[in-house]
């Protein structure tokens, strides 16, 4: 199941890759008469950090969550490493392998930060009806748990209730949660959003050490980030993929300067 | 001509639950409350009017007081104690009201003591009307569903052509939206609210001649109005319409005529005690069906 | 474990000051206390607002009592497509009723469970009532009066109609409810459960399936919930409609949140200060319902952990 990559959006060494991990071919969503995403065709290869970037309100979340699954496109497919999972249900075996943070921090604030992640090791490693043996007590899913805490550098908090924590810790804990999962493809929803210079830097650091282990696709506003870590972006505006390239050539692409900077580049030249 | 009948007491029931759910439909909707309490003001209207109605001698007057007693009860009670629930977890929602319940059907036994008060249908709409040749229905009967038509009819010229109507309905779908807009939020809800307790305050006062007023009358009326907003679907006053005319329907309709359906095709007593049964029963066999095929009701409001 | 053997004690003064009605009390706190622990299952840990817990308990003390009820007439329940003869014997009865307690939550869960928030605690208060208009119906089965048994269904090794070996009957039903229970929520069912009530999307996006989970949860709350109905149709020798009644359930969450709910042990102390207030306030006013209605309103509105979350301030 070898596939070409379309030329428009290559990754700059022209060869042959392998099939890609996630496959978009024109998705449609529309809410009434708000077209939402307009026939986004999308491709992540193996092992790359795919940014996507776009003006507020171009659709990156909606499209994030056609993807996971938590919407139903009107039309087009999603092929995740090589199956169709347009509108199979959450829990579907062939979703397994994707995971996602949200913008919203979306842990569980009840659970400490060990709970936390050992709830994600759980789900991972299945066989969740068991009734009588303590989870606490379970090596199986402690040790990997403790493993990521160390990894991910919040060790230290672990019996910190995770409504507790600081915003950049609920974060960090996010993304412990979905490696628990072992993903192939990773999805992140503005991690940074909401975290100063410092705990944006951390996150950087953090994603960059992932890169090469799976494949992430990043959807970001925080332009440095993005530029430092992507090895491919694409750019949505209004519901379509205007661009699609290394970092380099977004950079100087004009269509993705008028998207961002609309008419002001112009009232400044005038 | 029996069966005439039954469909038109089962359009009196379903009148009488459309004025109770059209309210609560939108405080749940709209506010995001819910709403346990909503029979006592069912309940106050009840008593008010009888009272009233008893002490003056006219049956309109007793109607007045008990509609501006629901609404006034309805207001207090929202500027107290529901205004500090909204965006709160439904459990406390439902202990707080549940509260309220305990406290009013106390209150009511402390005032009016436990024996049930009784009201006359008065006189001028007693007696009946032939609606067809030959068949006779009660004249007071015929008024209720009169009124609710009418209530109906006023709702949706005040949802489709007032300011006050494009507020509310904005609200039901909008909420942030509204505020947003400079409305005065805080008053609408108050006023939503007053509207709800109104009508539920109308029901039980127009209740008052048929059923015996007592207190805890409002709970057995409420369940089925949860019914009739979880068929009609959250939020719409027109799902409430529709579902309060069908649960009215297959109340009546059931309890009537299930049993005799059930001697014909099975013998003895076992059809009898099936028959009742699900006479009884029916209109919750008929709510799991539709939530089987329409989880959401049959007009969910999206948000 | 503190309040077990509490519980456990309890009997040895009342036995000595003579107050035999206190042992009716304290038996009364246990089987409430069962069946608001089982409500906590689902709402303290599975975050499912059920007004219909009593239905369960109906369903229980039911089958009890139209057993009984056949046994005494001399007939049979059902004469086909199986024969079916009344009995007073615990040991076909109890697991009968259980086991009809579960089958109902299973039925009933699968509708109401595709549901969330409001929508959820409206269906399952509809359906209690549906249970209670059932009953209230079976004229021959005592219709709106219930039924009156001559006496506890025999269970082996003990005499029933004792009231205090039917008071440790009780406490050891409940202690196993909690035993149990307090290995389910911390096991890997438990923390699905848990996390259900927390964010359940968050588990929903991870691909757990959720339903499962708290069909399961919810059927095994409903068994226990009909054991305690069984327990209470033997105590008081009697079972009617007035079981089932949406107040019954109201009253159950009472008891959850008033001792603190998700603890299992919270509930326990719930039931034991309603049940005990009931008792004491009643002989002052008869009114007194007044002031548990304010009353309620202000724990709701300014404190959350119940009873049990004032002595464990840790949580």
């Amino acid at each position: 199941m070898a596939g070409r990559v379309s030329m428009e959006c290559s990754t700059g060494h022209g060869e042959v890759v392998e099939s890609p991990v996630l496959e978009v071919t024109g998705l449609c969503k529309a809410y009434g008469g708000l077209t939402v995403c307009d026939r986004v065709d999308l491709q992540l290869l193996p092992g790359e950090l795919h940014a996507l970037i776009g003006p507020n309100g171009a659709g990156k979340t909606t499209l994030l969550n056609l993807i996971s699954g938590l919407l139903t496109p009107d039309s087009g497919r999603i092929r995740f490493l090589g199956r169709d999972i347009t509108s199979q249900p959450l829990h579907h075996p062939d979703r397994q392998g994707m995971a996602r943070s949200f913008q919203i921090t979306s842990v569980f604030p009840g659970f400490t930060v060990q709970e936390n992640i050992a709830l994600a090791v759980q789900v991972r490693a299945g066989n969740s009806f068991s009734f009588w043996r303590n989870t606490a007590a379970d090596p199986d899913l402690q040790e990997p748990a403790t493993e990521i805490m160390e990894r991910i550098g919040l060790a230290a908090r672990r019996g910190v209730r995770a409504a507790d924590l600081s915003h950049g810790e609920q974060r960090q804990l996010e993304i412990a949660m979905a490696l628990a999962l072992r993903p192939r493809l990773l999805l992140l929803d503005e991690p940074m959003a909401g975290l100063g210079p410092g705990g944006t830097r951390k996150l950087t650091d953090l994603i960059e050490t992932l890169k090469g282990e799976m494949t992430i696709f990043l959807v970001e506003h925080d332009m440095d980030a993005v530029f430092s870590l992507a090895d491919r972006i694409s750019v949505l505006v209004q519901g379509t993929v205007a661009a699609c390239g290394d970092p380099a050539s977004i950079r100087r692409d004009t269509r993705v300067r008028e998207a961002y900077l609309g008419g002001t580049e112009r009232a400044a030249a005038d | 001509m029996l069966f005439f009948e039954q469909v038109l007491n089962g359009l009196q029931l379903g009148v009488m639950l459309f004025l109770m759910s059209a309210g609560l439909t939108l405080v749940f909707g709209i506010m995001r409350v819910i709403n346990l309490a909503h029979g006592s003001f069912y309940m106050i209207g009840a008593y008010v009017g009888a009272t009233v109605t008893a002490w003056s001698g006219s049956f309109l007057l007793g109607l007045a007081a008990a509609l501006a007693a629901a609404a006034l009860a309805g207001m207090g009670v929202e500027l107290t104690v529901l205004r500090r629930l909204y965006g709160r977890d439904h459990l406390d929602q439902v202990l707080a009201t549940f509260g309220l319940i305990f406290f009013f059907n106390e209150l009511t036994r402390m005032i009016w003591g436990r024996q049930p008060l009784f009201m006359d249908v008065p006189s001028w709409l007693a007696g009946s009307v032939e609606i067809l040749p030959g068949i006779g229905y009660p004249a007071y009967r015929l008024a209720i569903i009169g009124v609710g038509l009418l209530v109906a009819l006023f709702l949706y010229l005040l949802f489709s052509r007032t300011r006050l109507g494009m507020q509310i309905r904005a609200g039901a779908t909008n909420r942030e939206m509204i505020a947003a807009l400079g409305i005065n939020i805080r008053l609408l809800y108050t006023l939503i609210f007053g509207l709800g307790t109104l009508l539920a305050g109308l029901a039980g006062v127009m209740a008052g001649p048929i059923l015996a007023v007592e207190a805890g009358m409002g709970e057995s009326i409420l369940i089925l109005t949860f019914v009739v907003i979880v068929i009609g679907g959250i939020g719409s006053v027109r799902g409430a319409l529709v579902g309060a005319i069908l649960v009215g329907l297959v109340d009546t309709l059931g309890r009537a005529f299930l049993p005799d359906l059930f001697r014909l095709f099975l013998a003895g007593s076992a059809a009898d005690r099936l028959g009742a049964s699900l006479a009884s029963m029916s209109v919750y066999i008929f709510m799991a069906i539709i939530l089987a095929c329409k989880p959401a009701g049959l007009f969910p409001v999206h948000e | 474990m503190l309040l077990l053997c509490c519980l456990a004690l309890f009997p040895l003064p009342v036995i000595l000051l003579g107050q035999d009605y206190l042992l009716t009390l304290g038996t009364r706190i246990l089987i409430y206390g069962l069946a608001a622990a089982s409500l906590d299952l689902i709402l303290g840990y599975g975050g499912m607002v059920s007004l219909g817990h009593a239905a369960f308990l109906g369903v229980g003390g039911y089958t009890v009592g139209i057993l009984a009820f056949c046994g005494y007439e001399g007939r049979d329940l059902l004469s086909w497509p199986l024969a079916l003869p009344g009995t007073e014997n615990g040991l076909l009865v109890w697991p009968l009723a259980v086991a009809l307690a579960m089958g109902f939550a299973a039925l009933t869960g699968a509708v109401s469970l595709r549901t969330r928030g409001m929508h959820f605690i409206m269906i399952t208060l509809a359906f209690a009532q549906m249970v209670y208009f059932f009953f209230s119906s079976l004229d021959s089965y005592g219709g709106s009066d219930g039924i009156s048994l001559y006496g506890r269904n025999h269970l082996p090794l003990l005499d029933t109609g004792s009231d205090l070996q039917f008071y440790y009957l009780c406490l050891f039903c409940l202690g196993i409810f909690l035993g149990g229970g307090h290995r389910l929520v911390r096991s890997r069912f438990g923390r699905i459960l848990q996390g259900c009530r927390q964010n359940e999307l968050r588990l929903q996006v991870m691909g757990v399936a959720t339903f499962r989970h708290r069909l399961l949860a919810y059927v095994l709350a409903g068994g226990a919930a009909g054991l305690a109905g069984v327990l209470l149709a033997n105590q008081g020798e009697f079972v009617g409609p007035g079981m089932i009644h949406w107040t019954r359930s109201g009253e159950i969450l009472v008891m959850v949140l008033l001792g603190g709910m998700g603890t299992l042990v919270g509930p326990v102390l719930g039931a034991a200060t309603l049940l005990t207030l009931e008792e004491y306030l009643a002989m002052y006013t008869e009114h007194w319902m007044v002031f548990l209605g304010p009353f309620l309103i202000l724990v709701v509105l300014f404190g959350r952990q119940g009873i049990y979350g004032m002595f464990h301030r840790s949580r």
